[in-house]
């Protein structure tokens, strides 16, 4: 008898998915972590000012961490009349209950809050209530926002300045988005004590440890592409900006617009008269077997182009030529009818130097005249289906579904959190969906702090793990020096992935999977201890170096032990987003 | 409008000056330069990279080799902000005269200039 299988509901299990990978469960139990969706469009910001991102090509400055839900809440200071030490960084300052004394020795002194990070341009409302416990001592109290704790760089107010004692309210406008405000002695005021220090935000904070990354260009690019990646390696494919968008040109052609392969769009206009020769070329840097396509509209209706005599490109029973740098024709050129009177031209050859290519017709041609536009150049013998590129982060195919992420570029881009505690935890797991584009480089997905090699309690996710191979690596490292490496070969760039990992101190876990299967282990012993207080750095170690080359999709990082079908739930939430088939094994 | 994208290759000996007019000019230019490169892809540095967009006033000073316009800009942002401008209008000169500054991709700026980025293998 047959077994009767009920058809899959996938309405209910995308829903079943989204709710175990809601921040609601999966951060219920108030577990540190993050969570980024740059799917979301709503969680990131083109700078610190909150500038909405809108459209692929804008740049990324701030990324929300959707952990904490996106909520907004209007006291940031967890601790604000000193009930716990905690969350405040305190230099020279010792803490009681409802209080902290700061004693000032040498260097600074200061109590510094770490917010959830405040808008540029935002208000900052601060109230401190201060006792100076040395009446020979003149000077005030100082409060600073800046890059860091302690740091001045962005907003600076003065109270009043002699041995001031009180309840000090002010105002200051946010320079840069931080999350930092410090609270620090003036130099002459030796010795006090605060009994509350309330920060508030105009607007309110909206929870999470968010990413973010001031300067300009290490911005990493709101993009788009088709499902399965990226084949037409050329920019502005149907020349939006006009003749600009043929970087080579010469001769009679003129910007147009056509119907063409995705209806109404730019083109290039090639008229004749018989002693001027036209090109509109496009610049690729590549070697080896490449197909270049164009497609075609002939000006008087009459059938396709005709390409009489392929062995000599300027022979007059050719209406025009494929051509790569220095006139050398592609070979194999073939005519698709695709219907409404446009033609699809491709062709492919060797190509052994050069750097552009295009349509060329020679004075000597035919007297047919033609409108040309969806360019593109791929890797290969075959011209394979047309994929629209406006630039490279923006890149669409008819029919085929867009995956939305960030474009790292492998030079300088990376953001960071604030520094996220995970110091009650020995576990950590760790999933993201990524498109590694080389493997030329050590690419840094995630870090916890500065450097592993230093840094006890941290641990990394990379892709590739090392330089020149084609592996994804988790690493975890507790209170030993010896770091746990589970890593992976046999994923050749291009390759997109969700990559799981996780770490356990205390029991020598350190375990990578790919697609949702594990495929590497280490049991070093990583010397127990629990994780530590650290800025989550994402594409690049410290912000400095180790750069990732290729796109971000999204990433989960939760503190604490996390069971399968809860683990199987959030890779397939990541993967769905990337279209990324994956393993069924929990 | 986003921020036009701009390729800055600057040779190592004048990153300094560099990294401080950046970030003088700007808020923004702050991190400027971090990225190593050199001929051979290992250390050491010949020359630093920054690729990504910047404010297109600032791009039209660079693309221009406007010297005196980055320094008036690096100025006027280290008044505003309190900030020490240690570089001087010869270094501003120094640094655009043997720096490669375009709109195009960074990997094909530096097969121009004939570099790669500096290339670690550490843990």
């Amino acid at each position: 008898m047959r077994a009767i299988r009920k058809p899959i509901n996938y309405t209910a299990l995308v829903a079943a998915i989204a709710a175990a990978n809601s921040p609601a469960q999966l951060f219920a139990g108030g577990q540190p972590g993050v969570q980024f969706e740059p799917w979301d469009q709503s969680t990131l910001f083109q700078d610190g000012a909150l500038t909405p991102v809108t459209a692929p090509g804008q740049p990324v400055g701030l990324m929300y961490d959707k952990s904490k839900g996106l909520a907004v809440i209007t006291e940031a200071a967890k601790s604000s009349e000193f009930a716990t030490a905690a969350p405040w960084t305190a230099v020279q300052a010792a803490w009681s209950p409802g209080q902290f004394v700061l004693t000032r020795v040498t260097g600074n002194t200061y109590l510094a809050q770490q917010l959830f990070g405040v808008p540029q341009g935002a208000t900052i409302n601060v109230s401190i209530t201060v006792t100076a416990n040395n009446s020979t001592t003149v000077g005030g109290v100082q409060v600073v926002q800046g890059s860091a704790a302690n740091s001045a760089a962005y907003a600076t107010e003065n109270s009043p300045s002699v041995g001031f004692t009180g309840v000090w309210s002010l105002s200051m406008t946010a320079g840069q988005y931080s999350p930092w405000v410090t609270l620090r002695v003036q130099t002459n005021n030796r010795a006090l004590t605060v009994a509350s220090f309330h920060v508030t935000v105009s607007g309110g904070f909206v929870d999470g440890h968010h990413a973010y990354q001031l300067s300009n260009p290490s911005r990493a690019y709101f993009a788009r592409h088709p499902m399965g990646g990226v084949r037409n390696l050329l920019t502005y494919s149907e020349f939006p900006n006009g003749l600009a968008d043929a970087p080579t040109r010469g001769g009679l052609i003129s910007a147009t617009t056509m119907d063409g392969p995705n209806g109404s769009t730019g083109g290039i206009a090639f008229g004749h008269d018989g002693m001027t020769g036209s090109f509109a070329y496009k610049t690729a840097a590549v070697l080896g077997d490449h197909a270049l396509s164009v497609y075609v509209r002939m000006d008087d209706g009459a059938g396709p182009p005709v390409f009489g005599n392929l062995a000599t490109p300027t022979s007059g029973l050719n209406d025009f030529a494929l051509v790569i740098a220095g006139g050398i024709a592609m070979a194999n050129t073939q005519v698709e009818d695709v219907g409404g009177g446009l033609y699809r031209v491709r062709s492919w050859r060797n190509i052994p130097s050069g750097n552009t290519f295009g349509v060329v017709k020679y004075a000597t041609n035919s007297s047919r005249t033609f409108k040309v536009t969806g360019y593109q150049l791929e890797t290969g013998v075959a011209a394979t289906a047309y994929q629209k590129v406006t630039t490279i982060y923006d890149v669409t195919q008819a029919g085929v579904p867009d995956v939305y992420g960030l474009r790292t570029d492998g030079i300088d881009d990376g953001m960071q959190t604030s520094p996220i505690d995970f110091g009650a935890y020995d576990e950590v797991v760790v999933c993201a969906g990524v498109r590694k584009l080389s493997d030329a480089s050590i690419g840094t997905i995630l870090e916890l702090g500065t450097n592993i090699s230093n840094l006890p309690g941290t641990f990394l996710l990379r892709a590739p793990q090392n330089a020149t191979q084609s592996n994804y690596g988790f690493d975890s490292r507790g209170a030993n020096t010896n770091v746990a490496i589970a890593s992976a070969s046999g994923f050749p760039s291009p390759n997109s992935a969700v990559l799981s990992g996780i770490g356990k101190t205390t029991a020598a876990i350190c375990l990578l999977r790919v697609n949702g299967a594990q495929v590497a282990s280490s049991t070093v012993d990583q010397g127990g201890g629990a994780y530590g207080n650290f800025p989550l750095y994402l594409f690049r170690r410290a912000g400095a170096t180790l750069p990732f080359n290729g796109y971000f999709y999204g990433l989960t990082v939760r503190a604490g032990a996390m069971d399968a079908a809860t683990l199987n739930a959030v890779e397939r939430n990541i993967g769905a987003r990337m279209y990324q088939p994956m393993s069924l094994a929990a | 409008m986003s921020d036009p994208h701009c390729c800055i290759i600057v040779r190592a000996e004048r990153v300094d000056p560099a990294r401080n007019l950046a970030d003088c000019a700007s808020p923004r230019g702050a991190g400027m330069f971090t990225a190593a490169c050199s001929p051979s892809g290992q250390p050491p540095a010949t020359h630093y990279i920054s690729s990504g967009p910047l404010s297109p006033q600032f791009v039209a000073l660079l693309l221009a080799g406007d010297a005196a316009g980055v320094y008036a800009a690096a100025q006027a942002g280290a008044a505003a902000r309190g900030m020490e401008l240690t570089a001087t209008l010869d270094d501003a000169l120094a640094v655009l005269a043997g720096a490669d500054i375009s709109e195009d991709d960074p990997y094909i700026a530096m097969a121009r200039v004939g570099v790669r980025l500096v290339v670690v293998d550490e843990l």
